[in-house]
């Protein structure tokens, strides 16, 4: 059971990263290969501010969400905005990563900084295993954002108009809706929400500029199983990514996690491409 | 009477391929201008550089006298135009009420003002409020027509331009819409209308542009057209 | 200054590559110091990597990521064959290039069924896999320790010292570069070129677009392999350090800012790459965020890297020289001729097509004769497109059969159809960049008369004769069309009139029985029509059969031997010009009359026959 919490907080990490490549799919249409380290960024800003500087929590998680918000908005202007086509933006945003990759690694260092979580660190036994006050929150964290942005996407004009947008930007802008503008702030709020998700995702991965590109890869897994711009498929697609990392590595072994989990990619590719909640549009010439 | 568009030498395609080559015409408010014409003639393309989804290469577009012809697509909206693309392009994964919400985007009103506004709607066409929570994309055609013109009027335009609302649909619904269509010119709303269906726009038209390969070849009033040979001619090239 | 110019252009390409790659293979013996040549030994190394993403990325058009991964299974296929005292280094070069192939075709085959960010996403992933493969098989490899136990590498039964060695490795790397340009330049390459422009057009020229994207990763993944076993014997030793990510980002931006569609462009990034970082430790810390800027550089401004920089110079020196200016004037010569042609009959009989709730076609049947137009027309949402698509294999009826001649064609793959002689052009002209017009145009005998890439790489007889032929037959047809004078321009960069021409001379070069022009007229002026008219006369005079998809009633009128209206799905009338005019259901569905009020309309318009109406 103890693996079963682990294995739902790993998982809720990827939900994490997979909400994060859906807002900015619905929004500008574009995969963001940098969301995850975006994310990392935001786990060494949580660390600056609550180990070495010793500030307090609130302001620690402003810090965090402001600075990532502003390089998520950078990103898009530089990197996203002036690319035409979709290759091109997978190797302008791998770009991005590489670089915060770098820049991370210049500044903090290459090893692995730990990042206290705010909350306790007394572990508590839940039906029967064990778990962390920080693995709870992550799962409360994950499944709180699906359900909160699923009420915005539904009931708020903004939520409205980035739904058309996904489904036919001409008919948006014809609404009058500032296509480029909002894609610009669903940018930048993924960034924001990045940034400020770093203070709980830091406590259980660690701060480690290397992990961009896994957790980058293993989130893309999580958004294939639950479908392109889909929330509810995040959640379900993430989870079902962290238990199979995890379970697979108790019963075989760590070196066997991600053959399972690029095997699992893999079949899901074949069988079901558009995912579980995605939808395939029919191709004309 | 000052006319509330005014187009003048228009030039436009998509990329470098011309579809309209010399195109001007004024729309008047209070009456329907059908703007006529085979497929392939540049009725759309002329409708799409209005609107502001494509580009102008050369020409000017005048709305209320003022030069309107860089001014980006969803300005436009809130400057009172409002157009209805072919092919029913509404939401589909939306509920018929969110479609008609958000029709109201420009406008900056509290819940309940924009909620006054959809009740008018279902009361336009009653067939929408029965459906009201149902997903866009599970109606048919017609009913999806009604609601892409029930969106755009969401956002009380001055303006409407109508691309083919009878596409594919069955002469009755057709002659519902323009039903529709009349109540509207009757209101006050200046109406371009392209259509295929030559009888259905005639039924409501005041005025009468004929496109045939991005030229203009006729343009009268509709009460000067006696009878549909004379379009014809148009249609098929003879003119 | 000028005419040493044209002197050093007039040398064939591959003479500068050549001296070049001798001055490389003789700089230690020119007295080279070790750890400079060893930086060149491992930039050759890092451009054959870099040339096998090149041929996915730049000429495929695919991204796949996971070279880094075949590197490592070439380098480890060499350690382990080495640790087991098989040192022979051809020996293993070509095992660790079979290994490599291996990996790719079957990493390929599940991956090029994706879009592209799924291919990106799934190849990069085994990047990830690498280390923990090792670790499997830990006891062998020296999993996370590294591969130890290395003899040296031989050559036919003598050991190779450090000097024969950086020649081994220059020497390979030349011979594949020499193997890439070959294909490169060939019509291979331009197929590749029209895989990725647009797999649509590729296919309607008769290439299997599955295959040949396999052909495209797979022939990427040899070359990794190999630089996978030079790799291993340069150092003796395989640390797993060597294949991660940063590897993996390091190929892609070497591909990128040297241009990712050039032959050379890989020996210029990696050289950039391999040289410069490594000057100095300082550079070492700062590789990542260098990798990354090129990443986003390229991706944003360097489309086609340095070497269209490159490109870009030399055409601006070659203008200020005099060379490449079109002197010749357009040609009005006399009546064009084609050879005859044994066109086939085209028949769809009882098609329907449904695409979810909406009947695209209901039993829809027409005839095409051998040497006649046959027009399509009818209004929007007929079902012409559909009807189009449908014959060439782009959609299966779900009821029906299509026949060309003899040959039933109703389930075939568009490029199945297209190699029973069919040929069409595309609503909005489809060229892959950075070729001539004359390549462009002869590219469209690809399937039709064959040679395989063995032969183009060899450059064997059989080759050269097919690639002679191509020349020729493209120059006839672009006289056709009274496009000779531009045979050399890069062909993206005609204006559309032109461009629809060049898309018309290339459906004709491979004398297809059965062509399908989709709206060719749209955007043509007068004199552009007349001659496109002219030459679906010619085509047809010769044999073929002709289908005209077309909204251009006037052009209809004057070409067509016979008529065929398509509305709401069905075929309403055929016949003349005459017969089609006068019809109730055509005018009623053009004009959109309500049925029943055909015969009132039908009454109108015969009151007003005789007259003349004054129009503004």
């Amino acid at each position: 059971m103890t693996i079963l919490w682990s294995g739902l907080a790993l998982g809720a990490v990827y939900v994490l990263v997979a909400i994060g490549y859906n807002i900015v799919f619905v929004s500008s249409n574009t995969f963001n290969f940098a969301q995850a380290q975006l994310m990392m960024v935001g786990t060494f800003v949580a660390y600056t501010g609550l180990v070495t500087l010793k500030l307090p929590v609130l302001v620690v998680a402003v810090m965090a969400t402001v600075t990532v918000m502003l390089l998520a908005s950078v990103e898009e202007i530089v990197a996203i905005r002036p690319v035409a086509d979709h290759q091109n933006q997978l190797v302008t945003t791998l770009g991005v990563a590489t670089l915060l990759n770098g820049a991370t690694q210049l500044i903090w260092g290459s090893e692995p900084l730990t990042v206290p979580f705010f909350g306790s660190n007394e572990p508590i036994t839940l039906l029967g295993g064990r778990t962390y006050p920080v693995e709870i929150a992550l799962l409360v964290a994950a499944i709180a954002l699906v359900i909160g942005l699923s009420y915005v996407s539904k009931k708020t004009m903004t939520g409205l108009a980035l739904i058309g947008i996904s489904e036919d930007r001409e008919a948006a802008m014809l609404r009058g809706v500032n296509v480029r503008r909002l894609a610009l702030g669903a940018f930048a709020f993924s960034g924001a929400l990045a940034g400020v998700l770093g203070l709980l995702v830091g406590p259980k991965t660690f701060a480690v500029a290397t992990l961009g590109a896994a957790l980058a890869l293993k989130g893309f897994v999580a958004l294939a199983i639950g479908g392109f711009g889909s929330l509810p498929g995040a959640l379900i697609g993430g989870l079902t990514v962290g238990l199979v990392e995890s379970f697979t590595a108790l019963w075989a072994g760590s070196q066997y996690s991600n053959i399972a989990v690029f095997t699992v990619l893999i079949v899901i590719l074949m069988v079901k491409p558009a995912g579980l909640f995605g939808n395939v549009r029919e191709r004309v010439v | 009477m000052e006319p509330i568009l005014k187009v003048r030498n228009l030039q436009t395609g998509y990329g470098d391929l011309r579809v309209v080559w010399d195109v001007s015409f004024d729309v008047y408010p209070g009456q329907v201008t059908a703007l006529l014409g085979r497929n392939g003639a540049g009725k759309t393309s002329t409708l799409r550089a209005l609107s502001g989804l494509n580009k102008v290469a050369s020409g000017t577009v005048e709305m209320d006298g003022a030069d309107i012809t860089g001014v980006p697509a969803h300005k436009r909206v809130r400057q009172g135009m409002a157009y209805v693309q072919e092919g029913k392009r509404v939401f589909h994964k939306q509920t018929v009420e969110q479609n008609l919400l958000l029709g109201g985007y420009t406008r900056k009103a509290k819940r309940g003002e924009l909620m006054e506004s959809v009740e008018s709607m279902y009361e336009m066409f009653p067939i929408l409020g029965e459906k009201r929570a149902l997903p866009a994309g599970s109606m048919s055609g017609g009913q999806q027509q009604m609601l892409a013109i029930g969106a755009a009027l969401m956002a009380q335009p001055r303006l409407l331009l109508l691309d083919e609302p009878s596409g594919g649909l069955a002469p009755v619904i057709v002659g519902e819409v323009m039903d529709r269509v009349q109540q509207l010119k009757e209101t006050g709303l200046a109406v371009l209308l392209v259509e295929q269906a030559v009888e259905a726009a005639m039924s409501v038209a005041d005025h009468v542009t004929v496109l045939d390969i991005g030229k203009v070849v006729l343009d009268a009033d509709a009460k000067d057209i006696d009878d549909l040979a004379v379009l014809k001619d148009a249609y098929f090239g003879r003119i | 200054m000028v005419s040493a110019w044209r002197t050093f252009r007039s040398l064939p390409s591959w003479i500068i590559p050549l001296v070049l790659a001798v001055v490389i293979l003789l700089l230690p013996v020119m007295g080279l110091d070790l750890s400079t040549s060893r930086q060149i030994q491992l930039a050759c190394i890092l451009a054959l990597v870099v040339s096998g993403l090149n041929l996915s990325l730049g000429f495929a058009g695919e991204l796949a990521l996971g070279q880094a991964a075949m590197y490592a299974a070439g380098a480890y296929t060499a350690g382990l064959m080495s640790q087991a005292g098989h040192t022979d280094i051809l020996v293993q070069l070509a095992a660790a290039g079979a290994v490599a192939l291996g990996v790719g075709i079957l990493t390929g085959v599940p991956g090029l069924r994706l879009g592209n960010w799924s291919l990106a996403m799934t190849s990069f992933f085994l990047v990830l896999l690498v280390p923990d493969v090792l670790a499997i098989f830990g006891g062998k490899t020296g999993g996370r320790n590294g591969l130890t136990g290395m003899e040296p590498p031989t050559l036919f039964g003598s050991e190779l010292d450090t000097q024969q060695y950086y020649m081994v490795v220059v020497v390979v790397t030349v011979l594949w570069f020499a193997v890439m340009r070959n294909l490169v330049v060939s019509r291979h390459g331009i197929a590749f070129r029209t895989l990725k422009q647009s797999p649509v057009l590729a296919s309607s020229q008769g290439v299997s677009v599955f295959r040949m994207k396999l052909l495209g990763y797979a022939i990427g993944a040899f070359p990794a392999g190999l630089a996978g076993a030079l790799f291993a014997n340069t150092d003796l030793f395989i640390s797993p350090e060597a294949f991660g990510f940063t590897f993996a980002t390091a190929v892609l931006a070497a591909s990128i800012l040297g241009g990712a569609a050039s032959v050379y462009g890989a020996v210029v990034g990696a050289a950039i790459m391999q040289l410069g970082p490594n000057q100095s430790t300082a550079f070492q810390e700062y590789s990542l965020i260098f990798y990354g800027g090129f990443l986003i550089i390229g991706g944003v401004l360097l489309s086609g890297g340095l070497t269209k920089v490159g490109r870009a110079i030399v055409s601006k020196l070659d203008r200020k020289a005099g060379l490449g200016v079109v002197t010749a004037k357009e040609n009005s010569g006399g009546t064009p001729e084609l050879a005859p042609i044994n066109g086939a009959r085209l028949v769809v009989d009882g098609v329907s097509k449904a695409f979810g709730g909406n009947q695209a076609l209901n039993a829809a049947t027409l005839t095409a004769d051998a040497g006649k137009v046959t027009a399509l027309i009818g209004p929007n949402g007929s079902g012409k497109t559909t009807m189009l698509n449908m014959i060439c294999g782009f959609y299966t009826a779900d009821a029906g059969v299509i026949t060309i001649g003899d040959t039933v064609v109703s389930q075939s793959s568009p490029h199945k159809v297209a190699r029973v002689g069919v040929a069409r052009t595309f609503q909005t002209p489809t060229i892959p960049e950075n070729i001539t017009v004359l390549e462009a145009v002869a590219s469209g005998r690809y399937s039709v008369h064959r040679a395989s890439m063995a032969s183009a790489v060899l450059r064997l007889p059989s080759f050269r004769r097919i690639a002679k032929a191509d020349i020729v037959e493209a120059e006839r047809v672009l006289e056709l069309v009274g496009m000779s004078h531009l045979r050399n321009e890069i062909a993206t960069s005609l204006p559309l009139g032109m461009r629809r021409m060049l898309e018309v001379a290339r459906a004709v070069i491979a004398e297809p029985r059965v062509v399908l022009f989709d709206e060719v007229a749209s955007g043509l002026d007068e004199d552009e029509l007349e001659r496109l008219a002219d030459l679906i006369r010619v085509l047809r005079d010769a044999g073929a059969t002709v289908v005209l998809v077309e909204h251009n009633f006037r052009l209809v009128l004057s070409l067509a031997d016979e008529i065929v209206v398509l509305a709401q799905g069905q075929v309403i009338a055929t016949g003349d010009a005459a017969t089609i005019e006068h019809h109730p259901r055509v005018l009623s569905e053009y004009l959109g009359v309500k049925s029943g009020d055909e015969d009132a309309l039908l009454e109108e318009i015969g009151a007003v026959d005789h007259q003349t109406s004054e129009v503004k």
